[in-house]
C-alpha cells in the first residue's frame, strides 16, 4: 500500500517536475501555493527515500542475487528521482529566498520614505515656531510713542474715536484708538504752531517798522536839542551836561551806580551844598562794562565802599594755593581799579570862609570861654565849662611855652656845634667821648623824604609835614654819622625821632645793618632813662648825647671784631663786659653810670 | 609821650626773634626783642577776605624780658626739656617732676642754639666759643664729640670772629649744619670733617634748618625760619628778622605778604 502510495506521490512529483520543467513561472506559482512547512516535510522524505532505499540496494547487493540487478537499477532510478525531487525543492527554496528578499527591500524603502516625511514635518513645525516667537517679539513704532493716559483719553476724546463699547474690551482696537487720539491732537498743536508763528512775524515786522520810525525821530530829537543849547545855558539848567553825566553813569559798577544816584537826588532834593561828580576815563569802563562781570566761583567775596571817594575794592583771595592760570587772569580782572570813580565833595561854605578870616576854631579857646558843643548846637556859653578847662589849659600852655624855650636855647648851643648837656644829667655819660658833633641844621619835610634810611618812619607814619626837621653829623676819625630827626609839636611829650646812617667804609643804616637799628633803638625808644621825673626839656639835648655815646660804641665794637691789618684806626676807650651777645651780635650800648662799664640792654 | 606814640615807635625798631607754629597748624606765634609775644592766626591770613586786620596778632602779651641766651628743644619722649644757656652750660630739667636731672659744661661762652638727634639721648650745642660739640645727655659729663669750624681751615673766617649761630641736623643723623661767623658748612658726623661749604660772602648766619632737601639759610638780619609743615593746607613759610614784619611766603618762591607785630 504504501509503495501504491508513493508510487502516485512519485507520480505527482513527476508531474510537478514536468509542470516546473515547462516554465519557471510554474515554479513561483507552486512557491506562492505551497508553504515552506509542506517543502521543509518533502525534503525530510525525500532524503529519508534515498537513504532506504540505498540501504535496500546495499541490502540487495549483499544477497548477491542476480535477478537483483535489475531491482537495484530501478532502486537505482528512484533515488535518482529523489534526487532530482531535492534538486527543485533546493530551486524553490531559492527562488522563495529571492522573493523575500525583494520584499523586505520593499518594506525597508516604505519605511525610509515615511521616515523622511516625518523628518521633513518636524523641521517645518520648529520653523513655524521659530517665526511665532518671532511674531511675538516683534515691535510695533507705537510703542514709542507717548500716549496719554487711558482714563484721560476716555475723559478727553470724543467718542467716535474712542468707541468705549468696542475698545474698552479689546486692547488692540483701544491701542488704535488711542493712536488715532494722538494723531488728531497732533494735527491740532501744528495748526497752533503755525499759527503762532504767523503772529510773530507780524510782530516782528511791527517791531521793525516801530523801530525804523524811531531810528527817524533820533536826529530830529537831537536837533531839538541842539537847539535848545542857548536856552538852557540862558536859564542855567545844564540839562545837557547832566543827561550826559547820567549816560556815564550807567557804565558804572552796581554799588558806585547806587551811591552816585542816592547822592545826585539827596543834592536836588536838599543840599546844594554837596557836589557830585563823576571822573576817570568813560571809554575804560564801556570796555569793562561790555566784558560783563568778572566771576570767580569761589566763596566770599566781600565788596567795600568808602564814604568820601569811592573807589570799588574788590577783595578776593584765594584759599587754594595752587591757581591754574585762567583763574588768575580772572583774578588779575576782579583786582583791576574800575576806570571810573564817583566824587562827592561836602563843602561848607560858612566854615571855609571864616577860617582865613578869623583862624581855627581851637577847641580849647572854645572851652575856655564857655563854649561847648556836645550836641552840634552851639549853646550858650557855660561858666562851668570855662572854669573847668581853664586852669589845665593855662599850665599846658604855660608848660609848651617854656618847653619851646628850652629848645630853643638848646637849638642855639647846638648851632654852635655844642652839646649842652646839663649837670643834671651829666652822670648818664661817661666823661669822655671821642665822637663829637660837626654840624647841626634845619632841614626840611622834602629832604627828610628823600633819604633812603628815613624810609621805615615814613611808612610808620611817624613824621608828618607839621614837624620840625634838624640834620646832625657826628663825626670821629673818617666815620661820621648823619642823623636826620623829627621833633614833632607835641614835644618833649613826644620824643624826637632819629634816622641814622653811618658812613665808615660803607653806608650803613637800620636797613642793612642790625647794629644801628638797635642804636636807633637806644636812641628813640629808651629815651624814659633821659629824663628826670620833673622836666623833660632837655630830652633833644640828652639823645642826641646818647647818640655820639652809642656811636663811640658802634665804632669802638666794630673795630675790635673786624680784625684789620695795620695800625685800628678807632682805639678802645670804653670798658665793656662782652662786645657781643646773643644770636644778633648785640652791641653794648648801656652805659653804666655806677661802674662805668658798658652793658648790654 | 602817650602809648600809642610809644607803641609805635617800638614797632618801628622791632626785631623779631623766635616764631613757632602751633602742632594744629592754624597758628604762629612769635617773641619779639621787647619780650613780647604775639599769637597770629594763618587760617585768617592767608583767607580769601583777609585784610589788614587779620595780619595783626590776635592775642599778644607779655613774656619775661629777660636777656639770658636761651635755646630750648624737647626730647622726643616729651619729658625732658634741655636749655643752652648764657652761663655756658646746658641745663635738662624733667618736665613732669620739674627737677634739674643733669648739667652739661664744657664751652667756654655762651650757648647760641641747640639740636637733639637720636630721638633725644643726644644734643648738639653751637657756641660763642666757636664750637660745636655733642653731647650724650643720659651720663651728661664731658662732651662726646667737639667739632671746631672756627679753626677749621675750609670753614674758617676769623674777620667775622669765631661764633657758631646755628645747628642742625638732618633726619637721618649723618650729616649736620652749622654756621655764624665761619662759612655755613655741612659736617659728616661720622669723620668728624665738614664735607660741603656754603658760600655766603661777609654774610653771616643765624638760622639754618633742613626742610626735605634744601638747607634754607638767612643772612645776618633774618633771625628764624619756620616752616608750617602741620598743616597740609596752610603750609607756608615764614621769615622773621629785624624788623616788625613777619614776612610769610605762600609758595616757597616770593614773598606773599606780611605779618605785622603790632601789639
Amino acid at each position: 500500500m504504501e509503495i501504491s502510495k508513493e508510487a502516485s506521490e512519485k507520480k505527482r512529483k513527476r508531474t510537478i517536475k514536468i509542470e516546473s520543467g515547462t516554465s519557471g513561472g510554474a515554479e513561483e506559482e507552486e512557491v506562492e501555493q505551497r508553504k515552506v512547512g509542506q517543502e521543509v516535510t518533502l525534503f525530510h522524505s525525500a532524503c529519508d527515500d534515498i537513504t532506504r532505499t540505498i540501504k535496500e540496494i546495499k541490502a540487495l547487493k549483499e544477497s548477491s542475487d542476480k535477478d537483483m540487478k535489475v531491482e537495484i537499477e530501478g532502486k537505482k532510478l528512484e533515488v535518482m528521482l529523489q534526487v532530482v525531487m531535492l534538486k527543485k525543492l533546493n530551486r524553490l527554496s531559492h527562488i522563495r529566498c529571492k522573493k523575500v528578499k525583494d520584499k523586505t527591500t520593499e518594506v525597508k524603502n516604505m519605511i525610509d520614505k515615511s521616515q523622511l516625511q516625518l523628518q521633513n514635518l518636524l523641521y517645518e513645525i520648529l520653523h513655524l515656531e521659530k517665526e511665532i516667537v518671532k511674531c511675538l517679539a516683534f515691535r510695533s513704532k507705537d510703542e514709542e510713542i507717548d500716549l496719554v493716559p487711558e482714563e484721560q483719553f476716555y475723559k478727553e476724546a470724543p467718542p467716535e474715536i474712542s468707541k468705549p463699547e468696542e475698545t474698552e474690551a479689546n486692547q488692540h482696537k483701544l491701542t488704535l484708538a488711542r493712536l488715532d487720539w494722538e494723531l488728531e491732537q497732533r494735527k491740532q498743536l501744528a495748526a497752533r504752531l503755525q499759527e503762532a508763528e504767523q503772529k510773530r512775524e507780524q510782530m516782528d515786522a511791527n517791531n521793525r517798522t516801530t523801530h525804523e520810525q524811531l531810528d527817524n525821530l533820533q536826529p530830529k530829537l537831537n536837533s531839538i536839542l541842539q537847539s535848545t543849547k542857548p536856552v538852557q545855558d540862558y536859564l542855567n539848567m545844564p540839562f545837557d551836561a547832566v543827561r550826559e553825566e547820567h549816560m556815564i553813569a550807567q557804565y558804572l559798577p552796581h554799588p558806585l551806580f547806587v551811591l552816585y544816584m542816592q547822592t545826585c537826588a539827596y543834592r536836588d532834593a536838599a543840599d546844594k551844598g554837596l557836589d557830585v561828580k563823576l571822573e576817570g576815563d568813560v571809554d575804560k569802563a564801556k570796555s569793562v562794562a561790555s566784558a560783563g562781570p568778572v566771576t570767580i566761583d569761589e566763596e566770599s567775596d566781600s565788596e567795600q565802599e568808602e564814604q568820601e571817594e569811592v573807589e570799588k575794592k574788590n577783595k578776593k583771595r584765594s584759599r587754594r594755593k595752587t591757581a591754574d592760570v585762567q583763574k588768575a587772569d580772572k583774578k588779575s580782572k576782579v583786582f583791576v581799579r574800575h576806570p571810573l570813580s564817583v566824587v562827592v565833595q561836602v563843602t561848607c561854605e560858612e566854615f571855609r570862609d571864616y577860617v582865613g578870616q578869623f583862624g581855627h576854631p581851637y577847641l580849647w579857646a572854645q572851652k575856655m570861654g564857655g563854649l561847648q558843643f556836645l550836641s552840634g548846637e552851639p549853646g550858650a556859653p557855660q561858666s562851668t565849662v570855662a572854669r573847668h578847662s581853664l586852669p589845665s589849659t593855662v599850665s599846658r600852655l604855660r608848660r609848651r611855652l617854656q618847653s619851646r624855650l628850652e629848645l630853643l636855647t638848646q637849638l642855639a648851643a647846638l648851632e654852635r656845634g655844642t652839646v649842652p648837656v646839663s649837670s643834671k644829667y651829666q652822670s648818664l655819660f661817661p666823661v669822655k667821648l671821642s665822637s663829637s658833633l660837626k654840624s647841626w641844621a634845619r632841614s626840611t619835610y622834602p629832604d627828610f623824604l628823600e633819604c633812603p634810611y628815613t624810609q621805615r618812619a615814613i611808612e610808620a607814619r611817624t613824621a608828618g609835614e607839621g614837624d620840625l626837621y634838624f640834620r646832625a653829623v657826628i663825626e670821629r676819625g673818617s666815620a661820621n654819622l648823619t642823623a636826620q630827626i623829627v621833633v614833632g609839636p607835641d614835644y618833649p611829650i613826644e620824643a624826637p625821632l632819629f634816622c641814622v646812617n653811618i658812613s665808615w667804609g660803607s653806608n650803613r643804616t637800620a636797613l642793612n645793618d642790625i647794629h644801628v637799628q638797635e642804636l636807633e633803638e637806644e636812641v628813640n625808644v629808651q629815651y624814659e632813662e633821659l629824663v628826670h621825673a620833673g622836666s623833660r626839656d632837655q630830652l633833644l639835648t640828652n639823645q642826641l648825647q646818647r647818640l655820639v655815646m652809642c656811636l663811640d660804641v658802634y665804632l669802638e665794637t666794630e673795630s675790635l671784631t673786624a680784625s684789620q691789618e695795620g695800625p685800628v684806626e678807632i682805639a678802645k676807650e670804653k670798658v665793656f663786659t662782652r662786645t657781643a651777645r646773643g644770636r644778633q651780635r648785640t652791641k653794648p650800648y648801656k652805659y653804666s653810670s655806677d661802674t662805668g662799664i658798658f652793658t648790654h640792654r | 609821650m602817650t602809648g600809642t606814640d610809644r607803641s609805635k615807635r617800638q614797632l618801628l625798631h622791632t626785631t623779631v626773634f623766635a616764631q613757632c607754629f602751633s602742632p594744629c597748624g592754624k597758628y604762629l606765634v612769635a617773641a619779639n626783642n621787647y619780650g613780647q609775644i604775639a599769637v597770629y592766626s594763618i587760617v585768617a591770613a592767608l583767607s580769601p577776605n583777609a585784610d589788614e586786620e587779620t595780619r595783626k596778632p590776635i592775642y599778644s602779651f607779655d613774656g619775661s624780658k629777660g636777656s639770658m641766651d636761651l635755646a630750648v628743644t624737647e626730647t622726643d619722649t616729651g619729658t625732658e626739656l634741655l636749655a643752652g644757656c648764657g652761663d655756658n652750660n646746658v641745663h635738662i630739667w624733667d618736665i613732669e617732676s620739674g627737677n634739674l636731672t643733669s648739667t652739661l659744661s664744657g664751652h667756654k661762652d655762651y650757648i647760641h642754639c641747640l639740636c637733639t638727634k637720636n630721638a633725644g639721648r643726644e644734643c648738639v650745642t653751637a657756641s660763642e666759643d666757636g664750637t660745636v660739640r655733642i653731647w650724650d645727655c643720659r651720663q651728661g659729663g664731658e662732651a662726646v664729640q667737639i667739632l671746631d669750624p672756627s679753626s677749621h681751615e675750609a670753614t674758617a673766617r676769623p674777620s667775622l670772629g669765631k661764633w657758631v649761630a646755628c645747628v642742625t641736623c638732618d633726619v637721618n643723623e649723618d650729616w649736620l649744619v652749622c654756621g655764624g661767623a665761619p662759612h655755613l658748612s655741612a659736617w659728616h658726623l661720622r669723620s668728624l670733617s665738614p664735607m660741603t661749604t656754603y658760600n655766603s660772602p661777609g654774610a653771616t648766619h643765624n638760622f639754618a634748618m633742613y626742610h626735605e632737601d634744601l638747607v634754607p639759610c638767612s643772612a645776618t638780619s633774618v633771625f628764624s625760619v619756620a616752616i608750617n609743615s602741620k598743616s597740609e593746607c596752610n603750609k607756608v613759610l615764614s621769615v622773621a628778622g629785624s624788623s616788625s614784619k613777619i614776612d610769610i611766603c605762600t609758595n616757597f618762591g616770593y614773598k606773599a605778604f606780611s605779618l605785622v607785630f603790632d601789639v
